[in-house]
């Protein structure tokens, strides 16, 4: 685990720009919202995600969240196939806050496995958060 | 010479379903890059506008809607649902959320937008100061409410002035949790919004207010506001996306893709008087969206149900959490209430939460409601 301020970022993760963490197992992903992105956001009170069996682009938004009154987007870390929805997130989305990094939003089979190269790392991801911390202070 | 700029857009008022679909239009290319920051004042022909996550039917009196010639739409924002009357006014910024001085946490920057709003209203008398989260109050009663949503490397501040609000007619449009639209309804309504007509005694010229909120932006956020235009190419996605926002598809979405509420209510006799509790809680019953606190108590600070109502705007139901804000809340508030504790607050929130689940049960059960 890298401690990134006060934020805990556990080393066996991929992380995008959009404040997302992202487990590989095989060629599929599952992803969630990492607790310097509830930070920003707030307590999620309400989560809508796509089907399964949606197909997903890399970037692009593929679901919404609402805290308090701010509309959050989700965006896909990687292109493929939507293979499962995590329905107990949707129905509780109170422990996004409490176990971020149980509390995975979806799970996506890669249909470009080489976009995996361009999420970070634990350690890129320090750089560059503690860059944008920076640029926010 | 400020480096941050804003495009300046004000229209004549608007239909619902030009402006929402004008947000995402907007919203989009300024993520692209394709158009400058923009501040956009709007103004509306009646309408009730749904926050983006909620059920239109259990929100709004659609029948009344129709019959009076209300327009009903869906915000791409968050938040609760609104009744616009013809002089209430609206304001959005988008900009980059890497604005140096906007902070990113979006608290943070309801706050500071907020701050800048009502530093404005105060040039024109009004006696407006920032409430949590993400609120503008005059005397501890809301007069403007905000939302926002991003996209990409954008995002959309939005905020609504009460300029002369007619509390009847939202009673009428919107459904809430308050059993009846008598007069009690409406004095209890009143007592927790107020407008720029009855704070300052007269509706001033909106070109006033314009310049009064662009005068406390332009102070907060360092920057330089100049009139603008729509683009091209937002006129042509504009004409694009408008259908798509006249749509029962987009007013009235899918059913299952919306936060159900359900409301429910209590009274408890407490020493000091009765105090009755009237409550929005989402469908599993988690989560009160809001509260409503009345009765025949005596409570000062008048203001203080008003801040109680508020901090428990979103509060997990979960009891430890609900009860421990109530015991913080007065525990630092320096109020007065003969004969009502927090306990008792907490009581009577409870029981009408219990008669919700009760309620739930026996709908499971097959039972009739």
């Amino acid at each position: 685990m890298v401690k990134i301020c006060k934020w805990d970022f556990p080393e066996e993760l991929l992380y995008d720009q959009h404040h997302q963490w992202i487990a590989q197992t095989g060629n599929k992903i599952q992803f969630g919202l990492t607790p310097y992105g509830i930070e920003i956001t707030g307590d999620v009170l309400y989560l809508a995600l796509p089907a399964a069996g949606t197909e997903v682009v890399v970037d692009n938004s593929c679901g919404s969240l609402e805290a308090g009154k701010w509309v959050g987007r989700i965006y896909a870390p990687v292109s493929g196939r939507v293979t499962r929805i995590n329905q107990a997130i949707v129905s509780q989305p109170g422990c996004i806050s409490k176990e971020p990094y149980f509390s995975w939003f979806m799970e996506i089979e890669l249909s470009q496995p080489e976009e995996l190269k361009k999420l970070m790392t634990v350690h890129q991801v320090a750089g560059w958060l503690l860059e944008e911390m920076k640029q926010d202070a | 010479m400020p480096s941050l700029t804003f495009r300046v857009l004000d229209s004549a008022p608007r239909r619902a379903a030009e402006h929402m679909a004008l947000d995402e239009v907007i919203m989009k290319a300024h993520s692209e890059g394709n158009v400058p920051n923009t501040l956009r004042f709007l103004q509306f022909k009646p309408c009730a506008l749904v926050g983006l996550h909620q059920n239109v039917d259990l929100e709004v009196n659609v029948p009344y809607c129709r019959e009076q010639g209300v327009a009903i739409n869906r915000r791409i924002t968050g938040g609760g649902s609104l009744y616009w009357g013809p002089l209430e006014l609206g304001w959005e910024l988008y900009a980059k959320k890497s604005t140096p001085g906007i902070p990113r946490k979006v608290e943070a920057m309801y706050q500071l937008l907020c701050e800048g709003t009502a530093w404005g209203l105060k040039k024109i008398g009004l006696d407006a100061a920032y409430r949590p989260i993400n609120d503008i109050e005059v005397k501890g009663r809301k007069i403007a409410g905000t939302g926002g949503t991003e996209l990409e490397g954008s995002f959309m501040f939005q905020c609504s002035l009460l300029i002369d609000f007619d509390v009847r007619q939202m009673l009428k449009v919107l459904r809430t949790p308050m059993e009846k639209l008598g007069d009690k309804a409406v004095k209890s309504m009143r007592e927790r919004v107020t407008s720029m007509h009855e704070q300052l005694g007269y509706v001033p010229e909106h070109k006033v207010i314009k310049q009064a909120i662009i005068a406390g932006l332009s102070e907060r956020l360092e920057g330089e506001f100049y009139p603008g235009e729509l683009t091209f190419l937002e006129e042509k996605l504009f004409q694009e996306r408008l259908p798509y926002f006249q749509s029962n598809g987009w007013i009235f979405g899918e059913e299952n893709g919306f936060m159900n509420t359900v409301d429910c209510f209590a009274n408890y006799k407490a020493p000091g008087g009765l105090i009755r509790v009237q409550i929005r809680l989402d469908e599993q019953i988690r989560l009160i969206k809001y509260v409503m606190i009345t009765g025949d108590f005596f409570a000062y600070p008048a203001r203080v149900i008003n801040d109680l109502e508020n901090l428990l705007k979103n509060t997990p139901i979960h009891q430890g959490r609900m009860a421990q804000r109530i015991i913080n809340f007065f525990g630092a508030y320096q109020a007065e209430i003969p004969g009502v504790t927090a306990k008792d607050f907490i009581t009577v929130i409870t029981m009408a939460i219990d008669q919700a689940k009760s309620r739930q049960l026996r709908g499971h059960q097959g039972g009739r409601e």
